[in-house]
């Protein structure tokens, strides 16, 4: 009785094929534990909000107080520096969310709703939770836009714009090098407004310490801001003047004062105008850009 | 990259195969001398030795000349339970139909090294009681349930069956399984589809051992 076909089925009856017969068995063996699925970041309950500036949609750079999810005592703190975006984690036991952002402006409050889909794994990993269809609910105080509707890997998932800031003037500070205009930092020991104790803190806008320029807020419901500063133990005045306009530019932000025909006066030093191709130096910009330079 | 490098691989194996000299090929070669029917030995196994699992899977085929139109079907029951508790089942029935190719023309027993595609479809049912504790949200428990779920794929296939004694036949298959289409709109995501495997990937490996009967046809004069 002959099997010719029997080769074929038990190729380890030939002695030539019995060692890469072995390589396959061992291959095979290596394939199916590496096969097992993975039990780390299975559950994609993470999203990323990211701060824009309504104005030109770029990110925006904002200090944060505190960040809370309603409901929960935990807070979270910003993983980017500078800081344009903030991490939250998902609540996957519900489908909706309600998140605080508190800065040093205000407290936003924005509200996500999504789809939680539950899989088993394996025998030894946890269940996995899949999120997605995330959506913006009318709860949100903010203007927010989802940009990806699936937690996880991959954010931001979420926009939320800030109308612009039509309040924020930025001095230069310059020195003459060799006869050449060059950047100066100029070390400043405190600051104020003059004659406005409630008005705005400064101090949220990097105005002491050593600075190549500060941004400072001017008063909105006022044609003038005078600001002090203590700069090596002597105060210095910065003094501005402005016309105001009322303006709506987002229909969202409402009406708006915007500053015009701006000037400034100072003792620190020779006040220039710092006009670029695309920018006047009497108006403001949101991102700042620079107003005026001093020269010491 | 994967699915692409496995196809290559499976087109490597035949290469050679495919360099044969052309035959001249007659009308009368594909004319069937018989049909083959088989049932798998490793559900068959897994059912014997493996508590948590039921099932069984049957092919048939016939030859037309190299070609062997097939079908395959088959059932399975499935149970897994977690290391913390959580537990899953699946029950369903499955088919798969294609053809093969067979790369040993000249052998009169008609022995196959082949390679071959194939449609899958299954139908199916399953239920899981997750568990989960979380630092953040909290202990987590609930029971899903989903029924008459469809499942497709295709496959490309290789393998060997070989004539061992008179009218029994034993061969392998080798399967690689892709284009999986899961309904993904219940709560309960699928873990495992009857006669695909584990959904977790884009991409699978099958295997197969069947022990096969072939069912000589009368020879037509």
């Amino acid at each position: 009785m002959r099997f010719p076909g029997i080769v074929y089925l038990c190729p380890l009856f030939v002695p030539n094929v019995r060692k890469s017969s072995w390589i396959l068995c061992l291959c095979v063996l290596s394939i199916s534990c590496l096969d097992q699925p993975d039990c780390y970041n299975l559950t994609n309950n993470s999203i990323d909000i990211s701060f824009r500036k309504m104005f030109d949609g770029t990110l925006d750079t904002v200090v944060m107080v505190d960040n809370r999810i309603v409901g929960l005592d935990s807070s979270f703190s910003t993983t980017t520096d500078p800081p344009t975006r903030q991490t939250f984690p998902i609540d996957y036991t519900v489908t909706r969310q309600e998140m605080e952002l508190v800065d040093v402006e205000r407290t936003r409050r924005i509200a996500i709703g999504y789809t939680v889909q539950k899989q088993f794994v394996s025998d030894v990993c946890t269940p996995r939770f899949f999120i997605s269809n995330l959506q913006n609910l009318p709860e949100s105080n903010d203007s927010v836009k989802i940009l990806s509707s699936i937690a996880g890997e991959g954010g931001p998932h979420v926009a939320v714009y800030r109308c612009p800031r039509p309040n924020i003037v930025r001095v230069a500070f310059q020195q003459l090098l060799n006869g050449k205009i060059a950047k100066d930092t100029v070390s400043i020991a405190d600051a104020d407004v003059i004659d406005r104790p409630e008005y705005l803190p400064v101090s949220f806008y990097p105005v002491t310490g050593s600075l190549s320029y500060i941004n400072l807020p001017l008063q909105e419901n006022a044609t003038t801001t005078q600001f002090a500063f203590v700069i090596e133990d002597v105060v210095k005045l910065m003094t501005f003047t402005y016309d105001t306009v009322q303006a709506t530019v987002f229909e969202r932000c409402g009406v708006q004062t915007f500053i015009t025909n701006l000037q400034l006066v100072s003792d620190i030093g020779t006040v220039n105008l710092a006009e670029g191709v695309k920018h006047k130096a009497d108006s403001i910009y949101d991102p700042p850009k620079i107003n005026f330079a001093i020269l010491q | 990259m994967r699915y692409f490098s496995s196809i290559a691989l499976l087109l490597l194996l035949c290469s050679s195969a495919f360099a044969q000299k052309k035959d001249s090929v007659n009308i009368r070669m594909f004319i069937p001398t018989g049909i083959r029917v088989g049932m798998d030995a490793v559900s068959f196994a897994k059912t014997k030795f493996d508590n948590d699992y039921k099932g069984f899977e049957a092919a048939v085929d016939v030859d037309l000349y190299r070609y062997y139109p097939t079908v395959e079907f088959g059932n399975s029951a499935s149970s897994y339970l977690s290391l913390n508790g959580s537990t899953y089942a699946n029950e369903g029935n499955y088919w798969r139909a294609g053809i093969d190719v067979n790369f040993i023309k000249k052998d009169p027993e008609k022995n196959m090294f082949f390679l071959g595609a194939r449609y899958g479809r299954s139908k199916y049912s399953e239920n899981a009681t997750l568990i989960n504790t979380d630092p953040v949200w909290g202990d987590y428990t609930e029971t899903l349930t989903n029924t008459d779920l469809t499942a497709s794929w295709m496959e490309l296939i290789t393998g060997v069956k070989v004539k061992v004694w008179k009218l029994f036949w034993l061969g392998y298959t080798a399967r690689f399984k892709f284009w999986k289409k899961v309904d993904d709109r219940q709560e309960l995501l699928t873990s495992e589809v009857p006669g695909y495997g584990w959904t977790d990937r884009e991409t699978t490996w099958g295997f197969s051992y069947y022990a096969l009967v072939k069912i000589p046809l009368p020879k037509k004069k």
